[in-house]
């Protein structure tokens, strides 16, 4: 459940460590954002000399979130951060490797670059 | 998850070790609740491999040191599966399944090759295909290739889906517009489902011959609920990646699934880009 002025973990090595959610990019007065959302964000903390800044406002996607993700087939997927993979207007991400494991979900949703840049898919 | 890997009679000192592997990769996964329908370790096993050369196995192994796990004690983890564990069946349809999967690989891989010589017939430079099933047990193949221009992108990708169309009756998935990174995913649980559902929804009964040979051992009297739970089709395909060659050295998929299998291409491949700038 990822709404805005949420701080989110970036899980990828594009230099942005610490996003704020500021905008739910989709429909209209939108609460929550989930998994596979895109969102507008901005970078609170960033790691020095790279390419990304503080205070830049980027696009992201959500590929981990502390509400559970529940699966048609009973499964229950709930992780202890909430995580954010930065992306580029054409939808490629930014950094070169995604960290930590991802929902297979992402894939469903058209996110497949995510998810073959990443070491583990649930 | 079908099968289940047990250990018997372990004693006191290799169940520690097992327990430290596990923590290490600090994720929610372990063997048994693994959703791969592998039924081989060995699979597992190259997955935990890829890890560690991936950056996240050095962070977590920076924040425990108490856990600090080489690859010896890896080594020493599947000589103990070797000697003590055993792959259990949970149910008389998984003893079936390898042979059935060995089937499908087959198939997706001369749909790899024919894809990979389409992209070179539109003069795709450097093309590879990976076999990296043992890696991921979300896809089967990768296609890797080079173009030198936004509309080559589009040509490759418009060739590869038309010939997955008339084909293989297959459409991908990801990008349409061209892009510096274009993805085309043949997700095989996509092709299955439609083709499933349109086959019930005409009552099992239909004229297309293609459909026809693909459900024909299922009993008519089978619905749709069943073969759904059958779980067929749980894998992922072929997954085409065409960049630009500034993104192909930049995402370095290549290194990434370093430890894949890459296939012979029966054609010859362009390895050098055509002209140099």
């Amino acid at each position: 459940m990822i709404q805005p002025q949420t701080l989110l973990n970036v899980a990828d090595n594009s230099g942005a460590r610490e996003l704020m959610c500021i905008r739910i990019i989709g429909t209209s007065n939108r609460r929550y954002a989930h998994i596979g959302d895109v969102i507008v964000a901005v970078i609170k903390e960033a790691v020095p000399n790279m390419p990304l800044q503080r205070s830049e406002v980027i696009r992201a996607v959500i590929v981990r979130t502390c509400k559970e993700l529940k699966r048609d087939n009973g499964m229950i997927i709930q992780y202890d951060d909430n995580a954010a993979v930065v992306i580029d207007q054409e939808g490629n991400p930014k950094g070169t490797r995604v960290f930590g494991a991802i929902a297979r979900e992402l894939r469903q949703l058209n996110f497949t670059k995510i998810v073959s840049l990443a070491p583990e898919v649930l | 998850m079908r099968a289940l890997t047990t250990f018997q009679s372990l004693n006191h000192s290799s169940s520690s070790i097992s327990h430290s592997l596990f923590n290490r990769t600090c994720s929610p996964l372990t063997l048994s609740t693994h959703p791969q329908n592998h039924s081989n370790y060995k699979s597992i096993h190259y997955s935990r491999f890829l890890s560690y050369k991936s950056p996240i196995s050095v962070i977590q192994s920076q924040n425990r040191p108490d856990n600090s796990v080489n690859e010896d004690t890896d080594d020493m983890f599947d000589e103990l599966l070797d000697k003590y564990g055993k792959v259990v069946y949970s149910s008389k349809n998984d003893v079936n399944r390898p042979a059935a999967e060995v089937d499908d690989d087959a198939e997706s891989l001369s749909f790899a090759v024919a894809l990979a010589k389409v992209a070179s017939e539109v003069k795709a430079a450097d093309i590879r295909v990976l076999f990296v099933k043992p890696l991921v047990y979300w896809t089967r193949f990768f296609i890797i290739a080079t173009a030198f221009s936004r509309p080559q992108i589009d040509a490759i990708g418009s060739k590869i889906r038309d010939l997955a169309e008339e084909k293989f009756k297959r459409i991908p998935k990801g990008d349409t517009k061209p892009n510096s990174w274009t993805l085309l995913d043949f997700d095989e649980e996509l092709a299955h489902n439609s083709e499933k559902r349109e086959f019930w929804e005409k009552g099992g009964s239909m004229s297309n011959t293609h459909l026809q040979s693909r459900f024909e051992g299922v009993a008519a009297q089978e619905t749709w609920a069943d073969l759904e739970e059958e779980g067929f089709g749980n894998q992922g395909d072929v997954v085409v990646h065409i960049f630009l060659p500034p993104q192909r050295a930049f995402y370095n998929l290549e290194e990434f699934y370093g430890n894949a299998t890459p296939i012979e291409l029966p054609f010859e491949n362009q390895n050098q880009p055509p002209f140099r700038s």
